[in-house]
């Protein structure tokens, strides 16, 4: 998938000048609409902001929720570089969610439990990987479309969580469609239990080790991509697959893995919410942040850097919206998800919307350097 | 301008076209120079030349596609300036391009109403405005038409289903559904059996006998013989000489079209026809025969009853047999799409063999067990790689045997044009690299010696494939493929698209591998470097071998014959060198 080359334009007006400017005209189009329904825009931009970072355990949410956006949409970037567009993060994360499961569930009662932690991360990447290998095989090999694959994919993972969840895996007793908790222990430390430890007191907030996981993975996935061999593969296939495999490139082999790869960062997710926050698995706990993850790489311009920052930002009107539902009678949380909505359309869809306006500020304003300038030589 | 016996003077009004000054050019290529055409009305008027001589592009000026620089155009004696093929409709003109413009899933009739529908302003009269009241319409003007022609299609068959010959037939209707009495026709039997194109002239003719003018482009001289009245031929852009076919023979238009005139000029100086080209003789500072080779070592590449056939089976290659020495140029030439580039995909491992099989052979270990085709030496490693259909190489065991590939197209297979230089630049070579890491200062240090020993400007590594120039990527190619010391090169069009100071670079580096022993084969469609470089010459004309020709028995004609496919193919005897 060729990503619309820009190269005229300088790189930081490629990567933060135009990202700002999308995300501004999303910010004005959503004040035009909440000031039609009859409220304040900056009233409703404060109360979101101090929602995300100021209120007790704000940031300590909008990190939370940043942390899926981070797997998600590195799971969404990895894919892309080789030209996969693998839409089947939320399938991923939800089989990531099963392998923890699995491990919790079996050995919670037998191994001391942060023994069983540290067999369930891998497990969520594993399945992960599978669930997204798959795919990737039919691909490779069947010549079946990866985004018909992988949305099939999701459809049969949430069947498969309700399959289990209704039915095996059900804790006895109950009446909803999760499995019974964790033994005590089982569980990624949150960040303000950890804090306490040295003296810190922190607001609670689900915010946990997840997260710094996450960050190593920003740093790891930008290794992979740009500093080692698979990764240079992958771009290669990603960008000109027929050169690839002329130059001896092991196509269908480059698929799998990428897609194995893009799976197991997508089944990373799991590890947040059900270790981090649940301790334990219950239905739809990937609430759409696979999805997202589309559109976090898509803003962040497929680069870990990129990721961050549209993750930060999505976690933050994940989080503010929150807010806003509470404090507003007329505004909901489908309002935030337009927000999210108009932010996606003008960093994806319309991403070059002010690119060539910007070049041509860029261009008199040079001119005008320029002439001043020669102007200030002459005289 | 060798021309005809003098004809009867014809009034302009005789005259279904008739071309003055027609020049164009794209960027920096001259595509047509100053070229003049008279087709009378009713004639079918061949253009031959070979590939890039600046048939399509001329045509495509007829037919409104592009338009001219300079010059002039007159349809049957009215001054012609289209600027769509709409215009061309109008006047009457209508072409029939070699990759068809019809919907696969459409009917035939909806094909033709497709096409008449976007045409309709010179019909003046519609009858119904419904869809179901145009085809009737349609239906009816075109069974007319059918049993007029005799063109034999079903107008209710989906065209996809239709083999080549007849939805071709449907392309035909469509221009004279449209009120073409002009049709132009781009190398019609490129994609024909030997039946369907019989087939085919039978329709032309019976097309002239009611009055349609016909313009037929190919590089095939036997149909130029077979069914033109008159025949121009083209090179290099320009228009050479008009000739009625009957006073003409095959062996005047090959010499015509390949320009044997220059081949001949080659050491002295250029000839006035091949201006645009020079010849790749005097850039490499060879004379016509590359110096002498040292004995040439063993047999490196056998082919052996190699064949290819196409999705449905139609064969692409037939049976070929030769085989490359070590320090020997091995040239294939003919004109494109005459089954090199399937042979060099086949060679590459790239795309598998129907029948016969590739023998590489580093010539270490013969006498190493072969039981399971391939050898080995005494590092373990192969020394020897047999393809066939059963039996699948790889690309990197073909690589690590020692065969470098530098592909016809460079943009599109031999580079990753978003790549810096230094990325492009360990294309299939990345495991020559510290294990599965890739640091940055080694490839840019590795980059930036390969740009020195090749004099690819600007010498920076970090510039990107893409803004490099032709020649520049092309040395990028090569440098790489070079750089890992290949035993066996296999190289396709090494010069096209390249400026002259590159080619003569390239041509230099490629005789230098020759002198130190390595087994080249070489692709070209240009016939001047194939005769420069090679030792020896296959010429293919239909997937199969004309003849195998040693450079200094080569002889400019009888190579331009069997290009044009008029002599009879190899026997098996003559095969053995």
């Amino acid at each position: 998938m060729a990503r619309p080359s820009h190269s005229a334009l300088p790189l930081w007006v490629d990567i933060v000048l135009l990202p700002l400017l999308n995300i501004g005209a999303a910010f004005v189009i959503a004040g035009i609409i909440i000031a039609a329904i009859g409220e304040n825009p900056i009233t409703a931009l404060v109360i979101m902001a101090k929602g995300a970072f100021v209120y007790q355990g704000g940031l300590g949410y909008t990190l939370f929720y940043a942390t899926n956006f981070i797997f998600t949409g590195l799971a969404v970037a990895v894919a892309f570089h080789a030209g996969l567009f693998n839409i089947g993060g939320e399938g991923q994360a939800m089989l990531g969610g099963l392998g923890i499961a699995c491990a919790a569930l079996v050995l919670d009662s037998r191994l001391s439990p942060l023994l069983v932690v540290v067999f369930a991360v891998p497990m969520a990447a594993m399945f992960g990987a599978l669930w997204g290998a798959i795919p990737g095989w039919l691909q490779a090999k069947r010549g079946s479309h990866i985004v018909i694959t992988t949305i099939m994919f999701n459809f049969i993972a949430a069947s498969l969580l309700v399959w289990l969840l209704a039915g095996s895996m059900m804790q006895p007793g109950q009446m909803s469609p999760q499995t019974r908790g964790f033994a005590p222990g089982v569980w990624l430390v949150p960040m303000h239990a950890m804090a306490e430890n040295f003296g810190l007191s922190l607001a609670p907030s689900p915010l946990n080790i997840s997260f710094i996981i996450a960050l190593l993975l920003l740093v790891l996935v930008w290794l992979l991509l740009w500093r080692s061999r698979f990764g240079y593969m992958l771009r290669a296939v990603g960008h000109n697959s027929q050169a690839a495999r002329t130059a001896g490139i092991d196509l269908a082999q480059t698929i799998i893995i990428t897609m194995a790869i893009s799976g197991g960062l997508a089944g990373l997710m799991a590890i947040n919410e059900i270790l981090g926050n649940q301790q334990r698995l219950l239905l739809n706990f990937t609430s759409g942040f696979g999805f997202t993850g589309i559109a976090v790489a898509l803003m962040g311009r497929s680069h870990p850097f990129g990721i961050l920052l549209a993750s930060l930002l999505f976690g933050a009107l994940y989080q503010g919206g929150a807010e806003l539902d509470f404090e507003f009678q007329t505004i909901n949380r489908e309002m935030v998800l337009l927000i999210q909505g108009l932010i996606i359309l003008f960093s994806g869809a319309l991403a070059l919307l002010f690119a060539p306006a910007t070049m041509s500020v860029i261009r008199w304003l040079e001119e005008w350097r320029t002439n001043n300038k020669g102007a200030s030589h002459a005289s | 301008m060798p021309n005809s016996t003098p004809r009867p003077k014809t009034t302009d009004r005789d005259m279904a076209i008739h071309l003055a000054g027609i020049s164009k050019s794209f960027a920096s290529i001259l595509a047509n120079r100053s070229v003049d055409l008279a087709v009378r009305a009713g004639d079918i008027h061949g253009i031959i030349g070979e590939n890039g001589a600046g048939k399509s592009t001329l045509m495509s000026i007829l037919h409104g596609f592009y338009s001219a620089d300079a010059g002039a155009m007159r349809v049957y004696g009215t001054p012609y300036t289209p600027t769509s093929p709409a215009d061309a409709m109008t006047a009457g003109i209508g072409m029939v391009y070699q990759h068809f413009m019809l919907v696969p899933n459409f009917t035939v009739l909806e094909n033709i109403v497709l096409a008449t529908d976007s045409t309709s302003a010179n019909e003046s009269k519609h009858k119904g405005n419904t869809l179901q009241a145009r085809k009737a319409e349609v239906r009816a003007g075109s069974s007319a038409l059918q049993a007029q022609y005799d063109l034999g299609l079903d107008l209710d068959a989906i065209t996809e289903t239709l083999p080549v010959g007849l939805q071709q037939r449907v392309e035909i209707l469509k221009a004279l559904y449209g009120k073409a009495r002009i049709l132009i026709l781009d190398e019609p039997t490129a994609v024909l059996t030997p039946q369907e194109t019989t087939r085919l002239f039978e329709i032309l003719a019976r097309l002239k006998s009611e009055g349609v003018t016909i313009l037929l482009i190919t590089h095939k001289l036997n149909e130029i013989m077979a069914i033109t009245d008159r025949v121009s031929v083209m090179r290099h852009g320009r228009m050479l000489a008009h000739l009625d076919t009957k006073s003409t023979n095959s062996d005047q238009l090959a010499r015509l079209m390949l320009g044997e005139e220059e081949i001949g000029q080659a050491a002295s100086t250029m000839s006035v026809m091949g201006a645009g080209k020079i010849s790749a003789n005097k850039m490499t500072g060879t004379t016509s025969t590359p110096s002498k080779p040292k004995k040439p070592s063993g047999v490196c590449i056998s082919v052996d009853g190699l064949g290819y056939n196409d999705g449905r089976g139609k064969p692409i290659i037939h049976p070929l047999n030769f085989q490359v020495r070590g320090g020997e140029i091995f040239g294939i030439t003919g004109v494109a799409g005459n089954g090199q580039s399937e042979l060099l995909d086949m060679l590459a491992a790239l795309t598998r063999p129907s029948i016969g099989r590739i023998v590489y052979d580093c010539g270490d270990a013969h006498d190493a067990g072969e039981a399971n085709g391939t050898a080995h030496d005494h590092d373990g490693l192969p020394s020897q790689i047999t393809i066939s259909h059963d039996q699948h190489c790889s690309v990197a065991q073909l690589k690590r045997l020692g065969v470098a590939h530098i592909p016809e197209d460079r943009q599109t297979s031999g580079l990753v044009l978003p790549f810096s230089a230094a990325e492009s630049a360990i294309l299939g070579y990345s495991n020559r690299f510290v294990d599965a890491w890739l640091p940055p200062s080694a490839l840019h240090h590795h980059c930036s010696h390969l740009m020195q020993d090749f004099d690819i400007r600007p010498s920076d590594p970090q510039v990107l494939s893409r803004q490099l120039s032709g020649g520049n990527q092309q040395k990028l190619v090569l440098a790489r493929e070079l750089s890992a010391q290949p035993r066996f090169l296999l190289i396709g069009q090494p010069t096209r698209g390249v400026d002259i100071g590159a080619i003569a670079f390239i041509h230099k580096k490629l005789l230098a591998l020759r002198a130190a022993g390595v087994a080249i084969l070489l692709v070209s469609v240009e016939l001047d470097e194939i005769l420069a470089l090679s030792d020896r010459i296959m010429v293919m004309h239909g997937g199969r071998n004309m003849g195998i020709i040693r450079r200094d028995q080569a002889d400019i004609t009888d190579i331009g014959l069997k290009m044009a496919g008029v002599s009879k193919p190899a026997s098996k005897t003559r095969l053995a060198v």
